[in-house]
């Protein structure tokens, strides 16, 4: 199998040759251009591009892929490099031999100096190993950590091999005896490698389980709680419904946390039988390469680690003339590859030929020596097919010409360092490469004479050099990468179960992964990595020890040996020296760091109380009503007199002075981190975008659309099953600041509440630059406080009507009975008298209740801004207060001056105290008003018809709080989630085998059948009131289209309203939006005409309605387009308007332009559904409750919309409480009365004419 | 951020797309995820889908997003990556 190196290779060229094919198919398309059509070429064209640069990203990341691989390499043979430091050994050398103090105190100090140096460059280039490593993908990094991994096993292996030391003086049964004690050891590291993989087996297996487990837990838990929702109902109060969903939620994130645990163990543990059964394989093939050269694999093995290390791979390099750079490519390592291979065989051949490996024998002679390594030095001159005369004195010094040396030292490349003292007894260090092939005599040394020979040997000789030159070759030996043979086998074992592959604890690797304390998600590669690369030389086994104070002589008695290996410690002659100390080079260990916690936090959650419950009204008034009626007439139904006036109690006096405004404001912020956005929208967190979405973004070759209505999803990404993030459940403090804020809000005085009514207005607001959270629920709070100051004004207006037209009706009692010519004088003139009494303070009392109407409009819509905004909605008829309340007649100039004199004689009485002139002029006035008002039920509800709209109590018309309107447009919003149920129940209706459910649900379900049932025969029953919503939604668009010139021409001149400039843009802007509304109403009014004609039936109407409609929203849409021109760079450079809303609305349109017009059809279909809701069965019906939750949701969905359109229809079909009040209705009643009484005069009038 | 794939079925078909981005909300308490096939709408522009997930659980189905709250948010975190991509 290629390297992943190389598999990066041929990406790359795989990816440039992509994208030459893609240029041109650019090139080929822009050619054709002209004769393609514009959309079409538009699209292909950006198809095209977006691969290009999908491929240019691909090709971006492969080389960079590359190039970090290059530098890791770099970084970790440095490393190696540097962890011994000769000048250091040289300074101790020469410590351990000075005797003056001053010089050893100097000596001692450049050392330290020297050492921290080092360190530090160490230090530094462990940095650099980490950060290279970490930009590698997993299976570049694992390749790379293997390469020289390999090389350490070496060494590693070298140790082992240590152990069974075969003794010159030994037999050749003592060698027959150690082969096969190697062979036990080959079974046994085989066994060893069954007995890993069974290990990892088994803990992927429990982990599995654990997984598995953890899930069906996890949907347990989800279902407890549903179920426990939907049966046990809404909480009774807010704690309890904290405490649930706290418990829940601890519960979840608990268990999910075993999953996450369970989750990793598996990878871990995936990951070490990956590993084992590699290294298995490639221990099958050592082996069966070592069967067809017929040689022990040992031996085999030896050869190929030999031939693998980097001074023959150079000499390999070197014969075929591989540059640094091209032996790294794939053709340079195939070739080197090659020839390693070829130099293996001819190896054997060599040592076979020499009598060397006969049979399965090996020698300590010669290329192979006494501890069974091959000698690298024979070995290329094998390669190169010349002997390096080479030959043992007397001194056992084996000496080499100068020449000699060069030409190896060219060769290998390798760098000259001062080693006194060999890593262990048994390296070739203190000998000679022993002797050619040819000349193999003269090389036989014993490890102990070789050993000796190296210790006593301090001078700076040739031989030495030679000494030096052999051992530290040694020494560098595998800082190139193997030649592709998986020779890392024998010592994979020791990185398999020490290794990050181990499923050891989180705490004891020191790594936690999952969620930092801010919510970020720490990931696990750069650890592993550096785990592995920090790991391995504390976990290398201790080299064998170096002992000074002991005789070589006691090497031959079992004192001494080695426990372990039963080997005799290489002990030198003493020579004063300081005893070698291997440099210190393991990396700070992984486990050693402070494992990361990880901090789970309860959810809060905070609920909105409810509303502050207000004080009672006070009711006050100030006159006392008549408490008789002297005549009897036709009660009104209410209590009038019975209610008791209130005295208005004395203002307390103040001792203390009024708080001002900012006080206020201060005071109820106080301690409150408001953010600008707080309450306004929801805000998103631990945002992730991916890289290559960014670079699109930031190319701006495209635009979005946003689809929130997704298609069914087959297969999730595995590491989106990831835990939430701190915040998502952490902090509601932004919350918990505004149901404060509220409660503060709420609980400020009267006086406060008046300071802020008078004071907080207008261009105050904008100045002070409040959170706009602050605004609203000031505004709400003013709202209730100006809705009770009207609810107290309306009631003593309701109590003054009542007295009017009480006296009213006594009055005329009374004058009936004066002039009745049976009433005697005297009653007559107690009669004149108690109609004096009646009449005082009429004319105060009319007084009062125009007085209060005013006062009570003013706290409703005062300002200029409140003004101006009652005339748009009476003048545009636009708004749904407009379209419910504005009249659209002629004027009536009869009417009109009937009213005038009314009133004008109304004033006159008040002024001059004329009491029963008053009262009279009122109730005309009143009555004529009454009179020409006509309410009907419309789709805007009950709806001003008449000339008047008689309102004689102040009335809040504010379509914000029109239910009817609120659940028109919700009923927009949810129909195409109807229309997905009707989908969902057909589909559920082949699913006969899930009916299973026990009799309580079915009774449940059988109610709910039947409640569907209704409400889809509303919606049925509905067209007409769809049609009508349609065109309502037509018409506010042609509003917010004015509102939006409007907005455009305000931010085109600077807000400068009274400019010319603006009026002028804002004529124009007027003129186009008149236009357009003129055209919208026509087109509507052309479809009711072919219904009403016949000419179309319902159904057609209806999609008409809504074609016009996405045709007029499609035309709003494009002054939105326009406007956003304008808006975009003024609300840039006028940071002190917030029209983040403004501007997000305008956004929201030109990024759905579909959406509307996908509304409209869906009415459309949701009216034509409606049949099949209304003949749905039961038996359809409960098959979804055994259904996923997507599916039951739009159930719900459904049924929403049948709820809605339940009440659409009793919203239409409405009598009470939709027009007016007690006082209207007394009024009616009144004039109805003069109606009857005036008909009976007229009758008895025509009766006695007849006469 | 690595790169992720996400298989959606439409009309039928198994179709892989690009995760674009992710996120949660405190507001909602639920996660949200971006994802693409890279198709072209008639308005010549890139479709980009936006779905709801547990963060909790995770591995459940993915929710579409039907309040215009939510759909506000992730036009704000589209703004704000838009934003980030440009300072980058």
């Amino acid at each position: 199998m290629a390297s992943y190196y190389s598999q990066v290779e041929e990406a790359i060229k795989k990816n440039q040759k992509e994208l030459a094919h893609l240029q041109d198919e650019l090139r080929g398309l822009r050619t054709v251009e002209r004769d393609t059509p514009r959309e079409s070429y538009q699209r292909q064209h950006a198809q095209i591009l977006y691969h290009i640069d999908l491929e240019q990203r691909q090709l971006e990341k492969n080389r960079n892929l590359l190039q970090d691989y290059e530098e890791a390499h770099r970084a970790i043979t440095e490393l190696r490099e540097s962890r011994e430091n000769a000048e250091i050994e040289q300074l101790r050398q020469l410590l351990a031999t000075e005797r003056d103090p001053h010089i050893r105190r100097e000596i001692s100090e450049e050392i330290d100096a020297k050492t921290k140096e080092h360190e530090s460059r160490i230090e530094s280039l462990e940095t650099r190993v980490q950060t290279s490593m970490g930009r590698l993908t997993d299976e570049l990094a694992e390749e790379l950590r293997n390469s020289f991994l390999t090389e350490e096993d070496d060494k590693e292996v070298s140790l082992e091999e240590n152990a069974p030391e075969i003794h010159p003086s030994e037999d050749s049964e003592s060698i027959v005896k150690e082969e096969v004690v190697r062979e036990e050891t080959l079974d046994e590291r085989e066994k060893k490698f069954a007995e890993e993989l069974e290990t990892a087996e088994t803990i992927y297996g429990e982990a599995e389980a654990d997984y598995k487990t953890s899930i069906e837990k996890l949907q347990a838990i989800f279902e407890e709680e549903r179920t426990i929702r939907e049966n046990e109902g809404p909480f009774a109060t807010e704690e309890e419904l904290d405490n649930f969903t706290s418990e829940y939620m601890r519960r979840k994130i608990e268990e999910n946390e075993r999953l996450e645990a369970a989750r990793d163990k598996m990878a871990r543990a995936q990951k070490k039988i990956t590993s084992i059964e590699r290294k298995m394989a490639a221990y099958a093939e050592l082996k069966e390469e070592a069967r067809r050269e017929q040689v022990d694999v040992v031996t085999y093995e030896k050869i190929k680690k030999t031939v693998a290390s980097k001074e023959v791979l150079d000499a390999v390099y070197e014969i075929k003339g591989l540059g640094e750079v091209s032996r790294r490519s794939k053709k340079g390592k195939e070739t080197a590859n090659e020839v390693s291979q070829e130099v293996v065989r001819r190896v054997i051949e060599q040592l076979r030929a020499d009598g060397i490996i006969s049979g399965q024998n090996v020698s300590q002679q010669g290329l192979i020596n006494q501890n069974g390594a091959v000698n690298i030095i024979d070995t290329i001159n094998i390669i190169y097919g010349t002997d390096i005369p080479v030959k043992a004195g007397d001194s056992r010094t084996i000496t080499i010409t100068t020449e000699e040396k060069e030409r190896v030292k060219e060769t290998q490349k390798v760098k000259v360092k001062v080693r006194k003292v060999p890593h262990n007894g048994n390296e070739q260090e203190g000998k000679t490469p022993g002797k050619a092939p040819t000349d193999m005599e003269g090389a036989k040394v014993t490890v102990t004479e070789t050993s000796t020979e190296e210790t006593t040997t301090e001078t700076t000789t040739e031989e030495t050099a030679v000494e030096t030159e052999t051992t530290t070759t040694e020494t560098t030996t595998g800082t190139e990468t193997n030649t592709g043979t998986e020779t890392d086998s024998e010592t994979g074992t020791d990185t398999g179960t020490t290794g990050t592959e181990e499923p050891v604890s989180d705490d004891k690797k020191g790594i936690v992964d999952g969620f930092n304390p801010d919510g970020t998600y720490r990931l696990r590669k750069d650890q592993i990595i550096q785990d592995d690369l920090a790991r391995k030389p504390e976990e290398k086994k201790p080299e064998t020890p170096v002992k000074t104070d002991k005789p070589v002589e006691s090497a031959k008695t079992d004192e001494g040996k080695n426990p372990g290996t039963g080997m005799v410690p290489y002990e030198p002659k003493p020579t004063g020296m300081v005893p070698y100390k291997p440099p210190v080079t393991d990396l700070v260990p992984a486990g050693t760091k402070e494992p990361t916690k990880v901090q789970v936090h309860e959810p809060v959650q905070v609920l909105y109380g409810p509303p502050p419950v207000q004080k009672p009204i006070e009711v006050k008034v100030t006159e006392k009503p008549t408490e008789k009626p002297v005549v009897p007439v036709k009660p009104t139904e209410k209590p009038q007199p019975t209610k008791e006036p209130v005295k208005p109690t004395d203002a307390p006096k103040k001792t203390t002075p009024k708080r001002g405004l900012i006080t206020i404001l201060d005071e109820i912020t106080e301690g409150l981190d408001l953010k600008a956005k707080d309450g306004k929208r929801y805000k998103a967190s631990n945002i992730k975008c991916f890289k290559g979405f960014k670079e699109e973004l930031k190319s701006g070759n495209y635009l979005y659309n946003i689809v929130h209505l997704v298609p069914a999803i087959v297969k999730l990404p595995f590491s989106l099953i990831r835990k939430a993030s701190g915040k998502i459940m952490l902090r509601a403090e932004s919350k918990k600041n505004i149901k404060t804020l509220k409660e503060r809000i709420s609980k400020l005085s009267e006086e406060d509440l008046m300071t802020i009514y008078k004071e907080y207005r207008g261009s105050r607001v904008i100045q002070e630059g409040f959170p706009s959270i602050l605004n609203t629920l000031l505004e709400e709070r003013i709202q209730q406080f100006a809705m009770s100051k009207v609810s107290q004004i309306n009631s003593e207006l309701e109590q003054r009507y009542a007295r009017a037209f009480a006296s009213i009706r006594e009055l005329e009692g009374l004058e009936r009975l004066i002039r009745d010519p049976k009433t005697s004088a005297e009653d007559k003139k107690k009669y004149e008298q108690a109609k004096k009494d009646l009449l005082k303070g009429q004319a105060q009392n009319i007084a009062a209740i125009r007085k209060g109407y005013i006062a009570a409009n003013e706290w409703m819509s005062g300002g200029s801004h409140g003004f101006s905004e009652d005339m748009k909605a009476a003048t545009t008829k636009l708004s749904v207060v407009g379209k419910r309340f504005a009249k659209d007649h002629d004027l009536d100039r009869e009417l009109l001056h009937r009213q005038a004199q009314l009133e004008q004689a109304e004033m006159r009485a008040i002024a001059d105290g004329n009491d029963e002139m008053a009262l009279r002029t009122f109730i005309q006035a009143e009555t004529l008003l009454s009179q020409n008002t006509e309410i009907n039920g419309s789709i805007f509800g009950k709806r001003s018809t008449g000339k008047k709209y008689y309102s004689p109590l102040a009335e809040q018309l504010d379509y914000r709080d029109d239910p009817f309107v609120r659940d028109l447009f919700t009923t927009i919003a949810v129909t195409s989630a109807a229309i997905s149920t009707v989908q969902s129940i057909k589909a559920a209706k082949d699913q006969a085998d899930i009916i299973a459910e026990n009799q309580r649900r079915m009774d449940r379900n059988n109610q709910t059948m039947d409640q569907v049932n209704q409400m889809g025969a509303d919606i049925a029953g509905k067209r007409g009131t769809m049609m009508e919503g349609m065109e309502a939604q037509g018409m506010q668009d042609t509003l917010a289209g004015a509102n939006e010139i409007e907005r455009a021409v305000l931010d085109k001149t600077d807000w400068g309203l009274g400019t010319r400039a603006y009026r002028t843009a804002d004529n124009a802007g007027h003129a186009y939006y008149t236009s357009f509304y003129d055209g919208t109403k026509a087109a509507y009014e052309n479809i009711a005409q072919q219904y009403a004609a016949g000419q179309i039936n319902q159904a057609q109407a209806m999609q008409m309605m809504a074609d016009l409609t996405t045709k007029t929203h499609q035309t709003f849409g494009n002054i939105n387009d326009a406007c956003l021109d304008i808006l975009r760079p003024y609300a840039q450079t006028h940071p002190q308007f917030d029209l983040t809303g403004v501007q997000g609305a305008m956004e929201y349109l030109q990024a759905n332009p579909d959406a509307f017009s996908a509304m409209n059809q869906a009415m459309v279909d949701v009216t034509n559904a409606g049949d099949v809701l209304a003949s749905m069965q039961l038996e359809q019906l409960i098959p979804l409750t055994t259904l996923p939750s997507t599916i039951r949701t739009t159930i719900i969905n459904g049924a929403a919309t049948a709820a809605l359109a339940s009440n659409i229809n009793n919203t239409m079909g409405a009598k009470k409480h939709t027009y007016g009040n007690d006082v209207t209705e007394m009024v009616e009643e009144y004039a109805e009365e003069q109606a009857e009484r005036k008909a009976q005069r007229e009758q008895a009038n025509s009766r006695g004419n007849s006469k | 951020m690595k790169e992720e794939k996400i298989v959606i079925n439409k009309n039928g078909k198994d179709i892989e797309c690009d995760v674009l981005f992710t996120f949660d909300s405190e507001d909602t308490n639920k996660a949200y995820i971006g994802y693409t096939d890279h198709s072209i709408a008639a308005n010549g522009r890139k479709n980009i889908y936006v779905s709801a997930f547990d963060p909790v659980l995770g591995y459940g189905q993915l929710e579409d997003i039907t309040s215009e709250e939510e759909i506000a948010m992730v036009r704000d975190v589209l703004a704000e990556i838009d934003r980030q991509s440009r300072e980058d």
